[in-house]
């Protein structure tokens, strides 16, 4: 695993624990869903959306925003968008 | 059956003068205002006649406990109200458990919570959301498409145009929860919903006399049994990034007008006053409970309300209709509804906003009714005005004031338009009964009489 994926996974991990308010020691994982593992509603969803977008940059646009079902799918998009050298 | 009686048993603040209760009181009591010329970049977007203001401190609201989701959807207005209400809570020692840890939320022990309510008043809500949402819709793409523009320009004029969109910022993003952040009834609700409240849950928006009001119709509600428990204040935050809710006061000469010694520039009741100075906002909240209720948990019990009046002018949006009639019909009111006689009015905290209209006819009733016995003061001397905050803070200064007997002074007051028992220092004193009474736009008039606890 490259560095920066390194450090972009651990950045969305840590704002998920903030925003869910999960506790620290609690284990996150690529394959962690949103809705079944984490138990986040829309409403907790549009919250992570902005915070992720806070500490990113950028913009998640909706059409993106459905297809991030796992905390990996987040990490790809977010590795992505920095490799096509947009924030985010 | 007689009336239930109504006592206060926990207050909240946030204020220029402080972030709880203590603070806020010690602050009072010394008399100290913190009075700032208003924020330079205002400047850039207009010329304004008053140029001072009394700002917030830096609330943390990470570090005051609410949760980043908390933070990310409500505006500043119903944050400070539940921070306040949380001080409300933890002062008058009701038992809480964490009900939600991720929504962040809190129900009461031992109580049934169908029988809990909260009355808030708030002036303009969330309209700081509202701003820069729209900040956001107006500029964003418009400042973008200058930014593309400016690559066909010479170094000179691209450096040019950069001034020039520096001072138009937008908000990055418009907030997926600007409705519900905007909306005025965001204030009692997010209370509501943060302590797992089922009762009743109103707002009112009555301009300055908001708060007043909400507390007004909280006693009521108690005294008439509709509910038991009700979080009651308000909150108001007047902060937006190009200044333009302060231009509105301004540009309407509300607004404080000699303002080369920002010290003494506000004072009210004073031959020299030149209009109110404006506040950032605050909030204030009190908890009102029956009177046997709080005796038998042995709850704290800071005042009793036992009255509450309102009347309307019917005259004009902003003046005080100028023969007196509804505010000296307001006044009589409450001493009826609180079964008192003038001259058993200790103390009077004043609506006293400083401009000339409105402590000169405020002066001229509690001349006419209570003569110069009552002490008198105006809190807004010290907080500046925080419009619909403002009569929940001062409510929560005339409690303390009854609880200590002894108030404030009405400061910078150097010569007074009238012959009244204004403060001049902190003093030990007698305060049984004492009127807190809030004047608003729109030609609303409203007091609250509150008593010291007897038994």
């Amino acid at each position: 695993m490259s560095e920066q994926r390194k450090e972009i996974e651990q950045r969305v991990f840590k704002v998920v624990k903030e925003v869910l308010s999960l506790e620290e020691q609690e284990t996150l994982t690529l394959e962690t869903t949103l809705l079944t593992d984490l138990g986040a509603d829309s409403v907790d969803i549009v919250s992570l959306l902005m915070d992720l977008e806070d500490e990113f940059g950028g913009k998640i646009e909706e059409n993106d925003a459905v297809k991030l079902q796992t905390l990996g799918d987040i990490v790809d998009y977010i590795e992505h968008r920095a490799a096509s050298e947009e924030n985010l | 059956m007689p009336a239930r009686r109504v006592v206060i048993t926990g207050l909240g603040v946030v204020s220029s003068l402080g972030l709880n209760v203590k603070e806020y009181w010690q602050n009072c009591l010394a008399g100290r205002s913190f009075v700032e010329p208003i924020p330079a970049h205002w400047h850039h977007y207009a010329e304004y006649q008053s140029t001072l203001w009394i700002p917030l401190p830096e609330l943390d609201y990470k570090a005051l406990g609410f949760s980043r989701m908390e933070i990310l959807q409500h505006d500043p207005v119903s944050l400070m109200a539940m921070y306040a209400s949380q001080q409300a809570v933890e002062s008058a020692q009701l038992a809480i458990t964490l009900k939600d840890k991720r929504k962040n939320t809190y129900q009461l022990e031992h109580i049934d919570n169908t029988r809990c309510g909260v009355f808030m008043g708030t002036g303009i809500g969330g309209y700081h959301t509202l701003l820069e949402n729209y900040s956001n819709q107006v500029i964003s793409r418009t400042a973008q498409s200058f930014g593309q523009w400016a690559k066909t320009l010479t170094d000179d004029q691209q450096q040019q145009l950069e001034e020039y969109l520096q001072k138009i910022p937008y908000a990055e993003r418009f907030n997926p929860f600007g409705v519900p952040m905007t909306m005025s009834n965001a204030v009692s609700a997010s209370v509501g919903i943060k302590y797992t409240l089922h009762g009743a849950n109103r707002t009112f928006t009555q301009a300055c006399s908001s708060s007043t009001l909400a507390i007004g119709q909280a006693f009521k509600a108690i005294q008439n049994g509709e509910l038991d428990y009700i979080l009651c204040g308000g909150s108001e935050y007047t902060n937006d990034y190009f200044g333009g809710i302060f231009r509105g006061f301004d540009i309407a000469k509300t607004l404080v007008r000699v303002c080369d010694n920002k010290d003494t520039a506000n004072r009210p009741f004073d031959k020299h006053r030149s209009g109110f100075l404006y506040s950032e906002g605050g909030a204030a909240v009190l908890l009102l409970e029956e009177y046997h209720a709080a005796k038998q948990r042995g709850a704290p019990m800071i005042a009793e309300i036992a009255g509450f009046a309102e009347t309307f002018d019917a005259h004009n949006l902003m003046s005080l209709a100028p023969e007196n009639s509804q505010l000296e019909r307001m006044l009589q009111k409450v001493l009826d509804d609180a079964q008192l006689a003038a001259q058993d009015i200790d103390y009077i905290n004043t609506h006293g906003t400083g401009t000339q209209i409105n402590d000169q006819q405020e002066s001229d009733v509690i001349q006419h009714l209570f003569g110069d016995k009552p002490l008198i003061n105006t809190s807004k001397s010290l907080l500046g005005h925080t419009l619909g905050a403002s009569g929940a803070l001062e409510a929560v200064i005339t409690a303390l004031s009854i609880q200590e007997q002894t108030t404030h002074v009405c400061h910078n007051l150097e010569t007074a338009i009238a012959d009244l028992n204004f403060v001049k220092t902190v003093q030990k004193v007698t305060i049984n009964n004492a009127i807190s009474q809030s004047f608003a736009f729109g030609g609303h008039n409203i007091a609250l009489l509150l008593k010291s606890i007897q038994d």
